[in-house]
C-alpha cells in the first residue's frame, strides 16, 4: 500500500504528469490568468494554459477575441515576453493596443503571403520558450497541422493561440482548450468545447466590468479597482 | 684575446630595459616577462613564393619566377621540381633546359603577404600575439603552453594546421623571435628554453639562416665564417662599421640582449575570404561544405576581434566570371557557428543557380563588437535569446517587409498614426484612448438606408460623434465625425462620417 501511494506521488511531481479532475497540474509549463475571475474559475490551472494550443472559433474577426486575450497580452508584455501576431485579418492598431497597455516594443506582426507560410512561421515563432505568446489567424487548417503547433509549443512552453471561424467548433482538434466566443450587447459570451484536465461550460458571460477589474489588477493599480468599487 | 673580445661583443652590452618593454605592450602576456621569459615559435615556410600561387598539384613540377639581375630567375619551387634539381637562382632558361615540363608562375609578393597574413590570423588560436616576418609567421606562445598540453603537443597542433592549409614548414621554439626564426630557417626543429642555451644553439648555425642580406653574406664568407659563431667571434664594432648597425642589433636580439619588441598582425577591419572549389558545384547543397571551411574562418576571425556580424555576402562566382550574390542579414549580430550555417542553409535554398559554381567569397559587409559573452549562453538559447534568431528565420523566408513591429506615430489622422518599423523597434507609448484594435487599411465605405449608416444591417451608433480635424497644411486635411456602432452580429466597429461630403466609412473594429 505505501508502495503505491509513495509511487503516485512521485507520478504527480513528475512535469506533464496529470491526472484527470486535478485542476492543479494540467499544463506542465504552468497557466496564466485570463485576467476575468469567472473564466479562471472555470480553467484547470486558473487560467490560460501554456505550452500548448488554445483555440478561439468565432463567427467572425471583432466578435470579442481580443478583448478576451488582452489582459493576458498585456501581463505578459509587461513580463517582456514577446507577442506574435502571424496573419492576423486587419492591422494591429498600435494606438489602440498601447492604450489598452501592451508593449508594442514586444509586439511582432507577420504578414505572410500562404496559410502555409502562416503555419510555418507560427511553429517558428512558438519555439520561443516562455513567456511568450503567439497569435495566428487561420480560416482552415487541418488536424495535422495544429498538432505540429501543438508540439512546437509543447516543447517550449510558449503559448499558441490560434483564431478560426466557428464552424470548425465540430471538428476534431489537438488543442488543449478551444473556446468559441461572440459579443452580446458589450458583454462576452464564451463556451468552452474543450479543456484538457477541466469539462466544458455552456455558457459564460464576461463582463466588462470583470475586464475593467482585470485590467486594474494587471496594471497593479489598485486605487483604480477600489475606485471601480466604489462606483 | 678572443675571448676578451666576444665578451666585449656580447657582454658589455646593457641588460634589457625590461619595464620599457612592459610599457609597451601592458596587456599582453609578455606583462609576464619580468617572471616568466617569453617562448617564441616560429613557423618558416620555405616554399611560399610558390606555395602563396600555387599548392594543389604536388606531382607536377612548378616554380615562382622572378627577374632579378636581368634576367627570370627561379624564385621557390615545389618538392617535384626541386627533386629534378630545380634550384632557386637557376635563370628559367637554365631551369627548362633542366626540366622541359617544368610550369613557371611570376612570383606575387602581395599573395605572399596575404597568405602569411591569412595564417597568422588563424595561428591567433594559439596566441593573442601572432606576427609575421619575413616568409615566417611568428608566436609567442609560452603563457599558451598549459593550455595545450606542453612544447611538444603546441608544436603538434601547429605542424597539423600548416599541413591542412599545405604549406611546407619548418619549427623551431626558442625565448627570442629572431633566435626562433633562425632556427627554423636553418630547419632546426629545436626547442630552446632558456635565454642562455641560446649562444650554444645558434653558433653552430649556417649564415643564410640569418637572412643578411646578400652582399653581407658573400662578405663574410671571403672572411671565412661559415656559421653563426664565427661571426660572433668578429669584433662588434668592426662589424657595426662594415656591415651596418643593423646586424650587430640583429645579432643581439636574436641573443635576448636587446629588446626585440613584435606587435601581433592587425585585425583586418574587414572581413573577406574566398575559395576556389575542386569540381564545378551545380547544386545549391553541395555548397554547403566549402562554405562551412569559410563560415569556419570566420567565425576565428569573430572570435579573435570579439565581433559579431550582422550582414553578409556569399558570393558565387562562375565560370564567365559573373556573380550570383546570396546577401544575409542577421537581425542580431552573432559569432555562433552552428547559427549562421543554419541561416546559409536556409537562404540557400531559396537561391537559383543560373550556372555551376567555380568559386565562392564570403565578405561581411556589417560588423559591430560583441563584448565577451560566452558562446555557449548562445548555444543553449535562453529563453529570449532565441527571439533574434526566429525573426530572421522569418524574415529570410518571408521578406523583411513581412515581419515588423507596430508604432504609434504622433498624427491625430488615425490611419497615419501608425506604422511598420523593424521588429522590435517600435516605442512603448501610452496610446491614444477610444481607438479600435483592429484598422481598415483602406477604409470600407458604407451605404446609408434612412440616414443610418448600413453594413448588412442598420449599424446602431453607441458613441460618438468624437471630432477629427487637421491636416489642412498638407494635402489630406481630413475633416471628420467617428463613431462606434454595433454590427447586427454584436460587433462593436468604428465608423466615421466626413463631413464635407456625408459619406460614411468603416475603419476599424474594436476587439
Amino acid at each position: 500500500m505505501g508502495t503505491c501511494s509513495e509511487q503516485s506521488v512521485k507520478l504527480d511531481s513528475l512535469p506533464g504528469v496529470w491526472r484527470a479532475g486535478d485542476r492543479r497540474s494540467v499544463s506542465e509549463h504552468g497557466n496564466f490568468s485570463t485576467g476575468f475571475k469567472e473564466l479562471d474559475e472555470c480553467l484547470p490551472g486558473g487560467g490560460w494554459p501554456l505550452g500548448g494550443l488554445t483555440e478561439i472559433l468565432s463567427r467572425r474577426n471583432g466578435s470579442g477575441e481580443l478583448r478576451l486575450l488582452l489582459p493576458a497580452l498585456v501581463r505578459l508584455s509587461l513580463r517582456k515576453g514577446w507577442i506574435s501576431w502571424v496573419a492576423p485579418p486587419h492591422v494591429p492598431y498600435a494606438p489602440a493596443l498601447a492604450a489598452q497597455g501592451i508593449r508594442l516594443s514586444r509586439m511582432v506582426v507577420v504578414r505572410p503571403r500562404s496559410m502555409r507560410d502562416a503555419l510555418w512561421a507560427a511553429e517558428q515563432t512558438l519555439r520561443q520558450g516562455a513567456p511568450s505568446a503567439t497569435l495566428l489567424w487561420l480560416e482552415g487548417g487541418d488536424e495535422k497541422a495544429l498538432r505540429r503547433l501543438q508540439l512546437a509549443a509543447a516543447e517550449s512552453g510558449s503559448w499558441g493561440i490560434v483564431f478560426r471561424p466557428q464552424q470548425y467548433a465540430r471538428t476534431s482538434s489537438p488543442s488543449m482548450l478551444r473556446l468559441a466566443v461572440d459579443t452580446e450587447d458589450d458583454a462576452l459570451r464564451v463556451r468552452i468545447l474543450k479543456c484538457r484536465g477541466g469539462r466544458p461550460v455552456e455558457e459564460l458571460h464576461l463582463s466588462d466590468h470583470a475586464r475593467f477589474r482585470a485590467r486594474c489588477q494587471v496594471m497593479g493599480d489598485d486605487l483604480a479597482s477600489n475606485a471601480f468599487t466604489n462606483l | 684575446m678572443k675571448q676578451a673580445q666576444q665578451l666585449h661583443l656580447f657582454s658589455t652590452q646593457p641588460a634589457i630595459p625590461r619595464a620599457r618593454v612592459v610599457r609597451v605592450r601592458p596587456a599582453r602576456p609578455r606583462l609576464q616577462r619580468t617572471r616568466r621569459m617569453p617562448l617564441w615559435l616560429a613557423v618558416h615556410l620555405p616554399r611560399l613564393a610558390i606555395e602563396a600561387l600555387h599548392r594543389d598539384d604536388p606531382l607536377q613540377p612548378h616554380a615562382a619566377i622572378e627577374a632579378s639581375r636581368g634576367t627570370m630567375r627561379i624564385a621557390s619551387m615545389n618538392e617535384a621540381a626541386a627533386a629534378s634539381g630545380i634550384e632557386a637562382g637557376m635563370t628559367l632558361a637554365g631551369g627548362w633546359a633542366l626540366l622541359p615540363q617544368l610550369e613557371v608562375h611570376e612570383r606575387e609578393p602581395a599573395k605572399e603577404r596575404e597568405c602569411l597574413y591569412r595564417l597568422a590570423l588563424r595561428a591567433q588560436r594559439f596566441t593573442p600575439l601572432s606576427t609575421l616576418d619575413e616568409q615566417a609567421v611568428l608566436l609567442e606562445v609560452r603563457g599558451s603552453l598549459a593550455l595545450f598540453g606542453g612544447a611538444e603537443a603546441l608544436l603538434a597542433r601547429a605542424a597539423e594546421m600548416f599541413t591542412q592549409a599545405r604549406f611546407t614548414f619548418s619549427l623551431a621554439l626558442a625565448p627570442t623571435p629572431r633566435a626562433a626564426l633562425w632556427l627554423a630557417r636553418a630547419q632546426r626543429r629545436v626547442h630552446v628554453d632558456a635565454p642562455d642555451e641560446l649562444p650554444g644553439a645558434l653558433g653552430d648555425l649556417p649564415l643564410a639562416a640569418t637572412g643578411f642580406a646578400p652582399d653581407v653574406l658573400e662578405h663574410l664568407h671571403g672572411l671565412g665564417a661559415r656559421r653563426l659563431q664565427d661571426v660572433m667571434r668578429l669584433p662588434r664594432d668592426g662589424i657595426g662599421r662594415r656591415y651596418g648597425a643593423r646586424i650587430v642589433r640583429e645579432l643581439d636580439q636574436a641573443l635576448g640582449r636587446l629588446p626585440d619588441v613584435r606587435l601581433p598582425v592587425p585585425l583586418p577591419k574587414r572581413f573577406s575570404t574566398r575559395l576556389d572549389v575542386v569540381h564545378e558545384i551545380s547544386l545549391t547543397a553541395n555548397l554547403l561544405p566549402p562554405l562551412g571551411r569559410l563560415l569556419d574562418e570566420l567565425e576565428d576571425y569573430l572570435a579573435v576581434t570579439q565581433q559579431g556580424v550582422r550582414r553578409m555576402v556569399i558570393d558565387l562566382v562562375h565560370r564567365d566570371r559573373s556573380i550570383t550574390p546570396v546577401a544575409i542579414g542577421f537581425a542580431n549580430a552573432t559569432r555562433d557557428g552552428r547559427r549562421m550555417r543554419q541561416l546559409v542553409e536556409q537562404r540557400l535554398e531559396s537561391v537559383a543557380l543560373p550556372a555551376p559554381v567555380l568559386e565562392i567569397g564570403l565578405k561581411v559587409t556589417e560588423m559591430t563588437l560583441l563584448a565577451g559573452a560566452d558562446r555557449s549562453l548562445f548555444q543553449e538559447g535562453r529563453g529570449d535569446d532565441r527571439w533574434p534568431e526566429i525573426v530572421e528565420t522569418l524574415r529570410m523566408r518571408l521578406g523583411d517587409d513581412a515581419v515588423a513591429s507596430v508604432a504609434h506615430v504622433e498624427d491625430y489622422r488615425p490611419e497615419r498614426a501608425w506604422r511598420f518599423v523593424a521588429p522590435g523597434q517600435a516605442q512603448d507609448t501610452a496610446g491614444l484612448p477610444n481607438r479600435p484594435c483592429w484598422l481598415l487599411t483602406p477604409p470600407q465605405p458604407l451605404t446609408e438606408r434612412r440616414g443610418q449608416p448600413f453594413l448588412d444591417g442598420p449599424l446602431r451608433i453607441i458613441d460618438g460623434p468624437e471630432r477629427i480635424e487637421t491636416g489642412w497644411w498638407d494635402e489630406a486635411d481630413v475633416s471628420r465625425d467617428y463613431f462606434s456602432a454595433l454590427d447586427a452580429n454584436h460587433r462593436r466597429l468604428w465608423i466615421c462620417r466626413e463631413v464635407k461630403t456625408g459619406r460614411w466609412w468603416w475603419q476599424g473594429v474594436f476587439a
